[in-house]
């Protein structure tokens, strides 16, 4: 469990929230219809990400590493040196956590496989964010993640 | 199906009325040991759909398809072939694996789960095929449900030599061995039939099956002869020389020359064309007309009831020359010659005539014989309790056909609904009503079926007897193939309902708001109006017999349809397979020329259900459904026409769980006419208006008998009687 890594999100702005619900519809017309739930109950969540600092304050560093640099490297250490692209997360809207101070986690994954630095810097700065979608493992809970566990 | 504890049927009723129920697919496939069974799905169900406090019913569960997506399920009975395609994510390589170890053949089952309804439902079944394409990302591979080969002929026993049984020692339950010719059992515990290998002291693995004494040395006591290697099933026949008088005959094996596989014949009938086996003539050399030939002729693959009236070369054979063997298995050898196999399982004739046979050679001998009909027939009387017996019942008979391993199709008895078969042949022992050429009515079976299967391929022999019989093709449903009549609906209160109108409407409107139902019509150009059936007399031993069946005034209708008066025959030809009588073939011309084969749910209708609708519903709506099941569809569409109660001809059900029905009208009041005391009032005399004189068409007509009034000196006076 302990071998996913937690996004630090610290200082990022989750620009979007999003839900999806697994479903197929039927339509009887009038406004009468039939449908289907295939998935989830929880549905399937997705965020967009921003940073919501200025690239370079030094007060935001992660490490030694900007925001945007530290993020760059999440991206690519998941997509390219990883055995998986699943990571954890803090639930930015904590929407579904009992205690705000404690968010509840999910597994997450970046929606994209192919970026530019270019692109990724207009993602995250200017334009509508990076693509985050929420994904599962099987047999585990993210929640059951202990920091203290050796 | 699967229904997990605290389960109702009712619970199909409960998952329709819910508007938006949890469902997920699941496509198990069967590899085999040590693989087993693995359910490939499209999400991980067993995690998303699981319930707390209940095990996920069936696992292990692998995600390989494409999110969110179900598979496009045609839903068609079992001659044609349906297929559905299946396409694996298979990066790491582990289906291509599989499919390379089990290989083609292995089962595919496709099933619904109800996570809130504990329902595992079972919604089509077949067999993976080959990999259609396979990328080494996407394995892209198709199964089908059905004839694994359009061209398998029935029955399949060829004339070959080398023994044609499954060896006793490859299979591994003594129900497998009692369904096969090898008797062998030594390898199972308590097995007592067979031997030991000598060299090993160990069961004999395999059998090459490649000669008799392979299978003396498996089987048979200690220094018996080859040629008594009973249970050896093949056609191997040994030349074997003899003393005659002064002289020494010789037997000449015929085997070679027989290129169709050995036939079964049903009923009582004679049986021309008999395939000869081998053939010795005895010569008489100072008095070559005084000389024989002796030949032995196989009849039919397993046990005739009796034999008689046997003739060569449309000779009858003196009794105390001939001899036979009903076909048992490990039957005696017969007195052909001195070292003659006794060929397992194969009714045989043996007999010889006398004349001058010097020159002949095997294709210059005919025979034919009175066979009295199978009876190695399994009847059931519950699914569990069968005897072997002799019927002329068609279910009985088709169930033969099916379920035989040696010469038949030789699907499992557990893939059936063996239920299904025991209400169809007490369906087809029903008395009912028939017609006689001159229009009377009388009374007889239902259907019953003597003929031979010969020389066909199994799809043509399996809808050959199910038309004539009326009956449903075989057709898949909850992982079992099922079989039922084309029969009355007596419950018509208890069809599903389609509509769409009203607040329990569930027909699939288009974007615009109109309902996806649509209708259509045969053109009266192309609806056959005349039917000519053919089936074999048992008045008249057996030879085929034509009867025509039509309508004048549909035929005027087709000539209207051209724009003129004229009556326009469109006629279309059927052989009733089986059917022996008059009283049969009367019914069923006139329910092919009303209702169309299979009584519509094929390509073409009849006179009386000329309507046929396509309408999408969707899938909750169709659990209970199957090919040939009857509906009730109220539409304002078809108010017209009239017709309320249609009959499924296929369902197709798409990727987004849409389901697209197509039907055929079903006459509510023909039915009731038909199956009624009043069906002769639906049933048309053969031959038309037309009925000959002589009793049916073809007949010479009836001698006039008569009646001398009075005469004069050069008149007379009579009436006829």
């Amino acid at each position: 469990m302990n071998d996913y890594e937690i996004l630090d999100d610290t200082g990022f702005f989750w620009a979007q929230t999003g839900l999806k619900a697994a479903r197929l519809n039927a339509n009887y017309g009038d406004g009468y219809t039939a449908g289907a739930r295939i998935g989830s109950v929880e549905g399937l969540r997705g965020w967009a990400l921003k940073i919501d600092v200025l690239p370079h304050l030094n007060p935001y560093l992660i490490g030694a590493e900007t925001r945007a640099l530290y993020l760059w490297n999440f991206w690519k250490r998941h997509k390219l040196e990883k055995a998986s692209e699943i990571f954890l997360m803090r639930d930015p809207a904590r929407l579904e956590s009992d205690d705000p101070a404690t968010p509840k986690l999910y597994f997450a994954r970046f929606t994209d496989d192919e970026l530019t630095f270019q692109m990724f810097c207009n993602l995250v700065f200017s334009l509508g964010g990076l693509n985050v979608t929420q994904a599962r493992v099987p047999g585990l809970d993210p929640n059951d993640y202990n920091p203290q566990q050796i | 199906m699967i229904w997990l504890p605290d389960l109702q049927a009712e619970n199909f009723d409960a998952i329709a009325q819910e508007h938006s129920p949890r469902v997920a697919e699941l496509v198990a496939v069967s590899w085999g040991d040590p693989d087993s069974t693995i359910y490939y799905c499209s999400t991980q169900a067993d995690e998303v759909f699981s319930t707390p406090g209940t095990d996920f019913p069936v696992r292990p569960v692998e995600v390989r398809f494409e999110a969110n997506q179900f598979l496009d399920l045609p839903i068609e009975d079992g001659v044609a072939d349906s297929s559905i395609d299946l396409d694996f994510w298979d990066a790491d390589g582990e289906i291509a694996r599989l499919h390379f170890v089990h290989g083609q053949g292995v089962r595919v089952e496709v099933f619904y789960y109800f996570p809130d309804y504990k329902l595992l439902l079972s919604q089509w079944h077949g067999h993976l095929g080959q990999p259609d394409d396979a990328n080494g990302e996407r394995f892209k591979v198709s199964a089908a449900y059905g004839f694994r080969s359009a061209l398998l002929p029935l029955p399949r026993r060829a004339f070959y030599t080398g023994c044609q049984a499954v060896y006793g020692g490859l299979l591994s339950t003594q129900a497998e061995i009692d369904e096969g010719d090898c008797p062998s059992n030594i390898h199972l515990p308590g097995g007592t039939i067979g031997n030991l290998n000598p060299s090993t002291g160990l069961p004999f693995p395999s059998c090459p099956r490649n000669n008799r004494h392979e299978c003396v040395i498996r089987i048979e006591p200690e220094d018996t002869p080859d040629y008594l290697a009973l249970s050896y099933l093949g056609f191997d026949t040994q030349t074997d020389s003899y003393p005659n008088a002064k002289l020494t005959s010789t037997s000449r094996g015929n085997e070679n020359n027989l290129k169709r596989p050995l036939r079964r014949s049903y009923g009582d009938r004679l049986i021309k064309d008999l395939d000869l086996i081998a053939y010795s003539p005895e010569l008489d050399t100072k008095h070559p007309d005084k000389g024989w030939v002796l030949c032995m002729f196989a009849i039919s693959d397993g046990v005739q009831l009796s034999l008689s009236a046997f003739q060569i070369n449309n000779t009858l054979v003196g009794y105390e020359h001939q001899t036979s063997r009903l076909g048992l298995k490990r039957q005696s050898p017969t007195w052909f010659t001195p070292h003659v196999a006794n060929y397992s399982g194969t009714t045989l004739a043996v007999g010889r005539i006398q004349g001058d046979f010097g020159n002949v050679v095997g294709s210059d001998l005919s025979g034919q014989i009175r066979g009295g009909g199978q009876a190695d027939i399994r009847v059931y009387s519950d699914p569990e309790t069968f005897s072997e017996q002799w019927t002329i019942n068609r279910a009985w008979v088709l169930l033969d056909v099916e379920r035989n391993k040696r010469w038949g199709h030789g699907i499992d008895p557990q893939r059936m609904v063996l239920k299904d078969w025991i209400d169809l042949a007490g369906w087809s022992d029903d008395t009912v009503t028939s017609v006689a050429a001159d229009g009377t009515a009388s009374s007889g079976t239902r259907t019953t079926f003597v003929g031979e299967l010969l020389d066909k391929t199994a799809q043509r022999q399996i809808t050959d007897i199910c038309l004539s019989g009326c009956f449903t093709l075989p057709f898949p449903h909850r992982g079992k193939t099922r079989i039922m009549a084309l029969a009355r609906e007596e419950r018509l209160d208890l069809c599903p309902v389609f509509t769409d109108q009203g607040e329990q409407r569930n027909i699939i409107v288009a974007d615009n708001g109109n309902s996806l139902l649509s209708y259509s019509r045969m053109d009266d150009k192309e609806l056959p109006n005349r039917v000519v059936v053919t089936f074999e007399d048992a008045e008249h031993d057996h030879q085929e017999h034509p009867e025509t069946f039509e309508d004048l005034p549909q035929q005027l209708r087709a000539g209207r349809a051209f724009g003129d008066t004229s009556q326009r025959p469109v006629e279309k030809q059927y052989s009733l397979f089986g059917v022996e009588t008059i009283g049969q073939a009367t019914r069923l011309g006139n329910r092919i020329l009303d209702l169309g084969p299979f009584d519509g749910t094929g390509d073409e209708c009849g006179l009386e259900n000329n309507l046929r609708i396509t309408f999408t519903t969707w899938f909750t709506e169709t659990l209970t459904l199957h090919k040939y099941k009857v509906i009730r569809v109220i539409s304002p569409k078809l108010q017209l026409y009239g017709f309320e109660y249609f009959r499924i001809r296929s369902l197709a059900r798409k990727s987004d769980l849409q389901v697209e029905i197509s039907a055929q009208a079903y006459p509510v009041p023909y039915y009731d006419m038909l199956e009624s005391e009043e069906a002769a009032n639906v049933l048309r005399p053969p031959s038309g208006i037309f009925p000959n004189p002589g009793g049916r068409a073809g007949d010479p007509p009836d001698p006039p008998g008569f009646r001398t009034v009075d005469f004069g000196i050069d008149d007379i006076h009579f009436e006829l009687t």
